[in-house]
């Protein structure tokens, strides 16, 4: 079954394509009468967390991995523990001309990404294979990097 | 590749091999860049050489996958450390208490076995997360709310297991009291289902807890006496609406009537939701934003009283919190229901509390209904309104207030890397929270460690709502000297609390031991039992060694850390 979201007008993030079956066996009986397209009732675009797709390959798989491990944290809006973590980092350090939503970063690399996720920063913790496997992570390094002039995809 | 204590290299290669051919080698981990990331990201002995470690990793996806790795652990005498999704961190994330386990990590089975929405339940196993759980409901349009945690990417399982609490009902917070049936793998490898589930033919293992028989279920949390497997869960149908109301009250002595108070209405049932206790003259409340810490902070009139050594000067701060229209003490209680009926729980609550002279009683946010609009959605865990986590929605909200109180404690020469929580249970009453502040303080500044304004006003939590958490959040280090000060402190507050008579309800697992001591009536009477248990159930000894402290025979005395 796919669910197409509602994308918010106050979030960065683009999610027309996220959704999708869980990775459970839960066999979707009905259709969702509370998530609706005009995004009038209750939807997950907040919320996030879901799993990715089975199905979806390349980019649009980074990008489902990306919401269902990272924007949990990284996305805008309120009690984001990443973002929120960015903003101080930067304050800090006098730096006013990065995002801390990670979507909108021009700087990434998929180095940089994979180096982050399996040895933890500050407060954030690695994750592990069963987590995130190294296929996926590789897959939220190039979504990531997309926005990057610097960075070419093979 | 580095082989279990006791284990030969060449003994070890095989086990493993074993394991490959259950799973697949590549659910098998034995690289170093594989085999740490089951450390704690949040040890105190972060990159030190006694930090624990794990010799290897297996992930099975399916029930008849974990009786096979058991079994072969025994055959190899390997041990094995068994978790779910490894995030309670300030716990010890995923690390074994018996360094060079092997991890049966679970992760992999995240099926979500049933929900239904009419008898209001579901069944998951160890990898399903609170997100898993809550998308899924929502996707499928079920009018059901479900207790939430937070961080809400954490096991619904592997929470319970661990005694673990969520914010929402009063009912449904104790998470391991709010499971109904278990299917459990024994540490040999064979299986069994608890309650109604040892009935073949029977659907109703998430409807009646008991089956027939002893209740063994209470034997496999925070126990290393099997795998958990499968388990039930009570859901609520759909909680229409929420409100949440603010109590104040003007003196240093009212604590005692707020408390005995609340316990009345939350006892009765009639507040039914998670109170936060709090002191608005000392500190804003759990929930408040960065900016409201920050103006807090640079109030000077208040820290001048509250910057002082030891507790406060009451008349000052009653003074200053008549001046300002703000109370000495607070209490931030909870309504879950139909709109109709939590406006009646919240004016009996109301007219209750306002029996104490000079309290008052305010509805705090707006009314939430269900279900939630994008508008009200976006509206949570702002200042003012309700946090996800009380509504039953996944969030990392809490985290991220964990990390702020992280990074706002970070130094240049101990920069912070994560917390570490000390959870000691205390009466719920105010003459024991006021001798746990003036205890926990003393031992924090015989230690040196620097506390910051607002600790005589920060309260314990009512996860379990007929007793306090007293939770304190130790900031973990860069700076190993400091850690190793911080670890004999935790060691040290143990002893001290049982000397009041309070016990942890969870520890980290470095101080499994130290916690299990201290429960020591009768000649360590109930440790004895749990080896009893142990030996029979497990007589290889290969099972979550020192878990709980419960060692196996051969690593006890001392054998094993």
């Amino acid at each position: 079954m796919k669910v197409k979201l509602f994308c918010g007008s106050f979030l960065a993030l683009a999610l027309a394509a996220c959704g999708g079956a869980p990775s459970s066996d839960v066999a979707a009986s009905n259709e969702s009468p509370s998530i609706s397209d005009s995004g009038e009732l209750w939807d997950t675009s907040l919320t996030f967390g879901f799993s990715a797709s089975e199905d979806a390959t390349g980019l649009e798989r980074g990008q489902q991995v990306y919401d269902q491990w990272c924007a949990i944290c990284h996305a805008d809006g309120v009690g984001m523990a990443g973002t929120d973590s960015l903003k101080r980092t930067y304050m800090m350090a006098g730096i006013t001309d990065m995002s801390p939503i990670l979507t909108e970063r021009t700087d990434l690399t998929p180095e940089y990404i994979e180096l982050v996720v399996r040895q933890g920063i500050k407060s954030m913790p690695y994750f592990r294979k069963t987590e995130v496997s190294d296929e996926d992570l590789a897959l939220i390094g190039a979504y990531l990097a997309q926005n990057n002039p610097d960075y070419q995809e093979e | 590749m580095r082989a279990p204590p006791g284990v030969s290299e060449a003994t070890f290669r095989q086990a493993l091999q074993a394991f490959a051919n259950v799973v697949g080698s590549e659910w098998v981990f034995t690289e170093e860049s594989e085999t740490r990331l089951y450390a704690d990201a949040y040890s105190p002995r972060g990159g030190l050489d006694n930090d624990l470690w794990a010799s290897g990793a297996v992930a099975p996806e399916n029930t008849e996958q974990v009786q096979q790795i058991m079994r072969i652990a025994n055959e190899y005498k390997i041990p094995i450390y068994a978790f779910s999704t490894g995030k309670n961190l300030g716990y010890g994330g995923a690390a074994p208490v018996y360094s060079g386990s092997v991890m049966l990590d679970l992760k992999r089975m995240n099926k979500i076995i049933e929900i239904n929405e009419k008898r209001h339940y579901a069944i998951v196993e160890p990898g399903v997360t609170l997100f898993d759980l809550y998308n899924e409901i929502q996707k499928r349009g079920f009018k059901l709310s479900m207790e939430m945690m937070d961080p809400g990417w954490g096991s619904v399982i592997g929470n319970a297991l661990d005694h673990g609490c969520a914010h929402t009902t009063t009912y449904g917070r104790d998470r391991f009291h709010d499971h109904c049936g278990m299917e459990v793998v024994l540490p040999d490898g064979d299986l069994v289902r608890l309650g109604m589930g040892a009935l073949p033919g029977s659907n109703m293992s998430a409807q009646f807890h008991y089956g027939f028989g002893p209740w063994l279920d209470g034997m496999f949390s925070q126990s290393n006496f099997g795998v958990v497997t499968q388990m039930g869960f009570h859901l609520r149908p759909e909680h229409e609406a929420y409100r949440s109301g603010l109590i104040q009250v003007p003196r240093f002595e009212d604590l005692e009537a707020l408390i005995d108070v609340e316990c009345h209405v939350t006892h009765s049932g009639i507040a039914n939701g998670m109170t936060h206790f709090g002191s608005p003259v000392q500190g804003p409340p759990m929930g408040a934003s960065m900016d409201t810490f920050k103006k807090f902070a640079s109030n000077k009139e208040l820290m001048s009283i509250l910057a002082v050594d030891g507790r406060p000067d009451a008349a000052k701060l009653e003074d200053y919190g008549a001046r300002n229209g703000i109370g000495y003490w607070s209490a931030d209680i909870k309504f879950h229901g139909p709109e109709e009926i939590i406006k009646a729980q919240w004016e009996y609550c109301k007219a209750k509390f306002e029996e104490i002279p000079g309290a008052w009683a305010e509805q705090h946010g707006p009314v939430v209904r269900f279900p939630l609009t994008q508008e009200q959605e976006a509206l949570l865990n702002t200042e003012g309104n309700a946090e996800k986590v009380h509504l039953g929605v996944p969030s990392l909200n809490r985290f991220s207030m964990q990390q702020f109180l992280n990074d706002m404690q970070s130094t240049p020469d101990a920069p912070s890397t994560g917390h570490l929580y000390f959870a000691p249970m205390i009466p719920k009453d105010a003459a024991s929270v006021m001798k746990a502040q003036d205890v926990f303080y003393k031992v924090q500044k015989d230690f040196g460690f620097k506390i910051p304004p607002g600790h005589f006003g920060r309260l314990p939590l009512g996860w379990y709502y007929r007793s306090f958490i007293y939770l304190v959040a130790f900031n973990v280090t860069k700076n190993a000297e400091v850690n190793r000060r911080t670890e004999e402190m935790y060691r040290e507050m143990i002893k001290i609390a049982a000397s009041h008579g309070w016990g942890e309800y969870r520890t980290h697992a470095l101080f499994q031991k130290d916690v299990m001591d201290v429960y020591n009536f009768n000649d360590n009477a109930l440790l004895r039992l749990n080896e009893v248990i142990k030996d029979a159930l497990d007589p290889n000894g290969v099972l979550a060694a020192g878990k709980s402290g419960i060692w196996p025979k051969h690593l006890r005395n001392g054998g094993g850390s």
